[in-house]
């Protein structure tokens, strides 16, 4: 069931109406009703899902109750990789066996005969990257005594599947999610009122921004060959606004939804193309991922901490790891690889944490110098998601070679170029927006709050109105094939 | 709680009455110059022409890839060519034909390889103009999950009737109009037009799906109660964009002879070169339109032979 879809129209309202009306009176029901409704939801893609995730939090279940009752150390570490060898394991068949054994094969011909393994002709299920790397976070902080494990399986099964976040995140820690599934909610109205706006904008985000964007980029990769490297750089930079507009709608709406069931995620964007360096770009976003890869590989593994040799091979790991986190093909594996190569000179000077603060802070506009790492940063972020974006290595590179011949001085042209104009200036509305919210939690968040219901209600309406308008070709999320 | 559901209604409300007013105003001129008001035409053909008959339904690959006179005079048959838009789905295509079948009728069904590859019940907002422009009692030919997917492009209909271009300075497409038909159904404007520069079509990157053959099977049964008689073509696709995704037609084809359907010709026989297309990789121009033709009435002679067809 996809957010922006008429099944989820009808859904969303009646699992609300369920929730405050039906099940508010007792916390087990409240949860019964959350696993009900997610597996409901996440079932709707196709039922044979379930089974994974099922498995997933039963195992997870048991696994934390058996860690909480053992003192022998060594049996904890079994205990704890267990369930890392499965959930990994899990993932690794779904998610790399084919294109590990389809790389093998290219690298040593004639293996497939002698080896008589075969490619699997399975489908990847929606958002197992998502939930295994949640339920992980459990085992792991259970095994480092960093929180109490649950003796409810009612309230981690809703824990591991909360529908809102369950396919593309934020992915939570356990420490912040599961205690809220221990408390009986209480319905506030200026909460659900903040998650309706938030989910508002995440449409707008998702359909008005991302999926125009992509009706141009899949236009201008498709067909890179013919085009000009003008038209190249402009195809990556609307695939730069798609990805941002996909994932960070995504993730409002996901946020917006929990807020009207009463509960608070993780903030996952903080505006990141307004960073003044790839360090501050990592920082804001995809924080959960960025900050769960920081927590449980990159701190376990020495940090920054160690010797040169120590640091740069620690970076090169967690970014190449994140990198093959979005998926079994070499382009993202570059993607990362090539993030590490833009991180490692900021920490091999001590200036990875230059930039903490918000941007231009109390001021309308940015500095030349603030200005100018943004665009520094900015290029350096569309560059990368060339390789993201690609088919393969080669088309990535036959790509960005197109950009670097002297047709990167031609006007660009391609199909519907007035679309395109109009899509470009609704791109620099939403960027004016997002620098004018820059501060809050998501743009829109106090934007209009002091006027007057009539124009607030209107300026509401034009971001309904354009939702519609510039909707209709629905696009799966980026992040659901991750 | 009480609060939030009435503030919440408060603000849904005239929105809602807004989209409602909109719909209820009569169809503005442009979008009655639309291609979809040729429905109305084909309709009647449907009804008048008699037998024996062989209709022709698909998407605009057909109304922009067919010479019905040709057919006519080749196959001594009556043509009608119901063909519009690919966007209406296979679905409603069917359903909409099968209520005007009569005994004998030959039918022939063209799907666009994009129908094979996405949901059997999705919407459109040419859909949607079909029954909201064109007809209401369209409707009817919809299933419930149809009625649901077209209800996101309501609002933005209902917005388009206010704008005031949707009034004047109206002018007629030289390609795309309720008059670009000719007595049979094909689209004949562009025959004299120079051809346009377009794109290929990229790889077909979404699944095949079943159902689409599930349902054709279905609307071949329905036809077979009518004594009427259903077979299935190849829609001729321009050569670039026919290998761009020729596995996924491949495979198409190996499904539908798979199925038991009655399939007539080969896919790669309506390959059609390049230099045969108009202005997509669907649309043919005059020359196209014949060297596809012929290809057709081949392979319909073949299967009328076959099945001792008088």
């Amino acid at each position: 069931m996809l957010f922006n879809s008429i099944e989820f129209a009808i859904f969303l309202p009646v699992v609300f109406i369920l929730y405050w009306f039906v099940t508010s009176k007792a916390l087990k029901l409240q949860n019964l009703l959350i696993v009900a409704a997610s597996y409901l939801f996440y079932g709707w893609w196709d039922w044979r899902f379930l089974s994974l995730i099922i498995f997933s939090t039963i195992l997870d279940f048991s696994i934390g109750i058996l860690l909480s009752s053992q003192q022998n150390e060594l049996k904890r570490k079994v205990l704890l990789w267990t369930s890392i060898i499965i959930n990994l394991g899990l993932l690794g068949v779904f998610k790399y066996y084919n294109w590990f054994l389809d790389s093998l094969y290219n690298v040593i011909p004639g293996l497939q005969v002698i080896a008589g393994f075969n490619s699997l002709d399975i489908l990847l299920p929606v958002g197992i990257s998502f939930y295994t790397f949640q339920t992980l976070s459990y085992t792991i902080d259970v095994y480092k005594k960093s929180m109490e494990p649950t003796k409810d399986l009612v309230e981690f099964a809703a824990f591991v599947s909360f529908f809102p976040q369950l396919v593309a995140g934020p992915i939570e820690r356990a420490n912040h999610l599961l205690p809220q599934f221990q408390i009986r909610k209480s319905f506030n109205y200026a909460y659900a009122v903040d998650g309706l706006r938030q989910i508002l904008w995440g449409l707008f985000m998702k359909v008005v921004i991302a999926d125009n964007c992509a009706g141009f980029a899949n236009q201008i990769f498709n067909n890179s060959d013919n085009l000009s490297g003008s038209t190249l750089v402009l195809g990556a930079i609307f695939f730069t606004f798609q990805i941002y507009g996909d994932f960070a709608g995504y993730s409002n709406i996901a946020i917006g939804t929990s807020k009207l069931f009463g509960f608070d995620l993780m903030q996952n964007f903080n505006y990141p193309y307004f960073s003044r360096d790839i360090a501050e770009f990592w920082r804001r976003w995809h924080i959960s991922l960025s900050t769960w890869f920081r927590d449980y590989l990159y701190i376990p593994l020495g940090g920054s901490r160690g010797s040169k040799w120590e640091k740069v091979r620690n970076i090169f790991i967690i970014f190449i790891v994140s990198g093959f986190w979005h998926g079994a093909n070499w382009t993202f594996i570059v993607w990362g690889a090539l993030n590490a190569l833009y991180f490692l000179p900021l920490l091999l000077t001590n200036a990875n944490r230059t930039h903490v603060g918000e941007i231009a802070k109390g001021k309308t506009l940015p500095s030349a110098k603030e200005f100018l790492l943004i665009l520094f940063t900015f290029g350096l972020t569309v560059f990368a998601w060339i390789f993201f974006r690609a088919e393969n290595l080669n088309h990535a590179i036959t790509y960005i070679g197109k950009i670097l011949s002297m047709s990167l001085f031609e006007i660009p042209r391609f199909n519907d170029m007035r679309n395109a104009l109009i899509l470009i200036l609704i791109v620099a509305i939403f960027l004016i927006i997002e620098w004018n919210g820059r501060g809050e939690r998501y743009s829109i968040s106090n934007l209009g709050l002091k006027w007057k219901k009539p124009t607030r209600y209107f300026f509401y309406y034009c971001i309904i109105g354009a939702i519609f308008w510039f909707g209709g070709k629905e696009q799966q999320f980026i992040y659901f094939q991750f | 709680m009480k609060i939030f559901v009435v503030n919440l209604t408060n603000f849904f409300v005239p929105f809602l009455f807004f989209v409602i007013i909109a719909i209820a105003i009569p169809v503005t001129p442009r979008a009655s110059k639309s291609l979809l008001f040729s429905s109305e035409k084909k309709n009647l053909l449907l009804t008048t022409v008699p037998n024996p008959r062989i209709i022709f339904v698909g998407g605009s690959n057909l109304s922009f890839g067919l010479n019905s006179q040709i057919i006519k005079d080749s196959l001594g048959m009556n043509p009608i060519n119901t063909s519009i838009h690919a966007s209406l789905g296979l679905k409603y295509m069917m359903e909409s034909t099968l209520k005007y079948v009569k005994e004998s009728d030959i039918i022939i069904l063209v799907p666009e390889y994009s129908q094979y590859h996405r949901s059997i019940n999705s919407g459109s907002e040419e859909l949607m103009r079909i029954i909201f422009d064109v007809d209401i009692l369209n409707l009817m030919d919809l299933s419930i999950i149809q009625i649901f997917n077209i209800i996101p492009y309501l609002p933005k209909y209902g917005m388009s009737k206010f704008k005031i271009t949707e009034y004047f300075n109206v002018k007629e497409s030289d390609i795309y109009s309720v008059n670009s038909f000719n007595e049979f159904g094909d689209a004949v404007s562009h025959w004299s037009l120079p051809r346009q520069e377009f794109r290929p079509y990229p790889q077909i990157n979404t699944k095949f799906n079943p159902d689409v053959i599930k349902c054709i099977i279905q609307f071949g049964n329905e036809l077979q109660k009518k004594n009427a008689i259903l077979l299935i073509s190849y829609p001729g696709f321009q050569s670039t964009s026919y290998n761009n995704s020729h596995k996924q037609i491949y495979n198409v084809q190996n499904k539908l002879e798979e199925s038991g359907l009655f399939v007539i010709g080969k896919a790669d026989r309506y390959k059609i070169p390049d230099s045969l297309m108009f202005n997509t990789p669907y649309h043919l121009s005059k020359n196209g339109v014949d060297y596809r033709t012929i290809l057709l009435i081949e392979d319909i002679s073949k299967a009328l032979k076959k099945l001792d067809y008088n």
